[in-house]
């Protein structure tokens, strides 16, 4: 006599989801996660949102020319300096001691008070 | 703008060119000036020079400052007429006026005594040898025609514009801060919070005289510094106030004292030979007269 083995069928696992799914379920959670947290939490904007405005073409860098070495006027000899015409009340001033005009001393020059000054006259 | 305390008053300088510092310099030029005249003129510093001169017994031999002091309160003596008298120091003590002044401290229960007679007429002045020579019952006080002309003195070494107040004897130099004038509040006296007027003032002196501040209790009555030499008591008159705008700062404290002892009569006859002074007399009713060139502020 053979006996048959009558053992119930294994049951099996029973969330039946592989690797794969298991790496796209969690991305899934977290990604849902993130996003209900940023929905909560972020801070509302202060002001309304500016329409975008379109970008200024980009200005196409003159490569033509060859950039010139930049140097301080004070470096160029006397006879190599160029005029510059400067502002009314500008002064060239020194770049290092006792290089360039020396600047004078300007009084202080108080301004006036707000009320008028007067002065009381009385017997004493 | 600085203030200092000097010859028993505030004295304010306001130099509105210079830097605060340079002003602090300028006021301590003129603190200098007014310490050296107090030195020399003060009636009660003993170890002054007009104190020595009060106390002397014989001919005095005098300063060159006090020599040309004397001399010109002699012309002082003759443009007024007598009503400024330098010789009236033994009236004010009689007066009760024998210390500096503070409110309060002059007052003495008993009524004022009578004044000894003086006249600077009785000073005998050789100024070619720098002698002064006085009789025993005069004594000179020289106050106001002092601190006028320290003022005077003391604004030469200030800028081109600027303003120096003592006590309410002020040098004006310029046109003022603002290129329109110096603003000069003239004060009401029967109510010293108010202003009566508002004088414009360019490149000269104002000064007041009235007898609501400087006075003190003697018996019943009040008295005041200002003497009248006529009678050597205290001036009774019909001004309450007098005002003078003059080319120095000496020369309106002495017509304006001069004026107020006149009274307004006397004062609008005296005033009418001096061309170049202006004058605010105040009433005791408060009535207020303009005479002579006065410019007053549009605003006042």
């Amino acid at each position: 006599m053979t006996t048959t083995d009558e053992r119930p069928a294994r049951r099996g696992p029973r969330w039946n989801v592989d690797g794969r799914a298991l790496r796209l379920w969690t991305i899934s959670g977290l990604a849902t996660t993130y996003l209900v947290a940023w929905w909560c939490f972020a801070p509302a904007p202060t002001t309304a949102p500016v329409a975008d405005e379109p970008l200024p073409a980009p200005v196409p860098t003159a490569t033509a020319a060859p950039i010139p070495p930049a140097v301080w006027w004070h470096d160029l000899p006397p006879s190599e300096r160029p005029a510059i015409a400067l502002p009314s009340g500008w002064v060239v001033t020194a770049t290092k001691p006792g290089d360039g005009p020396t600047l004078k001393p300007v009084p202080i020059a108080r301004r006036p008070p707000a009320r008028r000054v007067r002065v009381r006259t009385r017997s004493s | 703008m600085v203030e200092l305390r000097a010859m028993g008053t505030t004295v304010t300088v306001h130099a509105p060119t210079l830097s605060v510092e340079g002003e602090a310099a300028a006021a301590a030029e003129v603190a200098a000036q007014f310490a050296s005249a107090e030195a020399r003129f003060s009636r009660f510093r003993p170890d002054s020079e007009l104190a020595q001169l009060n106390r002397a017994t014989g001919p005095f031999a005098a300063s060159a400052a006090m020599m040309a002091a004397l001399a010109r309160a002699q012309a002082y003596v003759e443009l007024t007429g007598g009503r400024f008298d330098p010789a009236v120091g033994g009236a004010m003590i009689a007066a009760g006026y024998d210390r500096a002044f503070a409110p309060g401290a002059l007052d003495r229960a008993t009524p004022a005594e009578a004044p000894p007679p003086a006249r600077f007429a009785d000073v005998t002045l050789d100024l070619a040898r720098g002698l002064v020579a006085r009789p025993p019952h005069v004594q000179l006080d020289l106050g106001g025609m002092i601190k006028g002309a320290t003022a005077d003195l003391a604004a030469r070494h200030l800028p081109a514009i600027a303003a120096l107040d003592a006590g309410g004897d002020a040098v004006l130099r310029g046109a003022g801060p603002e290129g329109d004038g110096w603003y000069v509040d003239v004060e009401d006296p029967a109510d010293p919070t108010r202003t009566l007027i508002t004088l414009r003032i360019r490149d000269r002196a104002v000064a007041t005289s009235a007898a609501n501040r400087r006075r003190w209790r003697r018996g019943d009555a009040w008295a005041h510094h200002l003497i009248d030499p006529a009678t050597g008591a205290p001036a009774a008159t019909d001004l309450a106030q007098v005002t003078i705008v003059a080319p120095s700062a000496e020369r309106a404290e002495i017509l304006a004292k001069a004026v107020f002892i006149a009274g307004a009569r006397a004062g609008r006859a005296l005033l009418a030979n001096l061309s170049t002074i202006g004058a605010v007399l105040v009433d005791h009713h408060g009535d207020v007269e303009l005479i002579g060139p006065l410019e007053v502020a549009p605003d006042a």
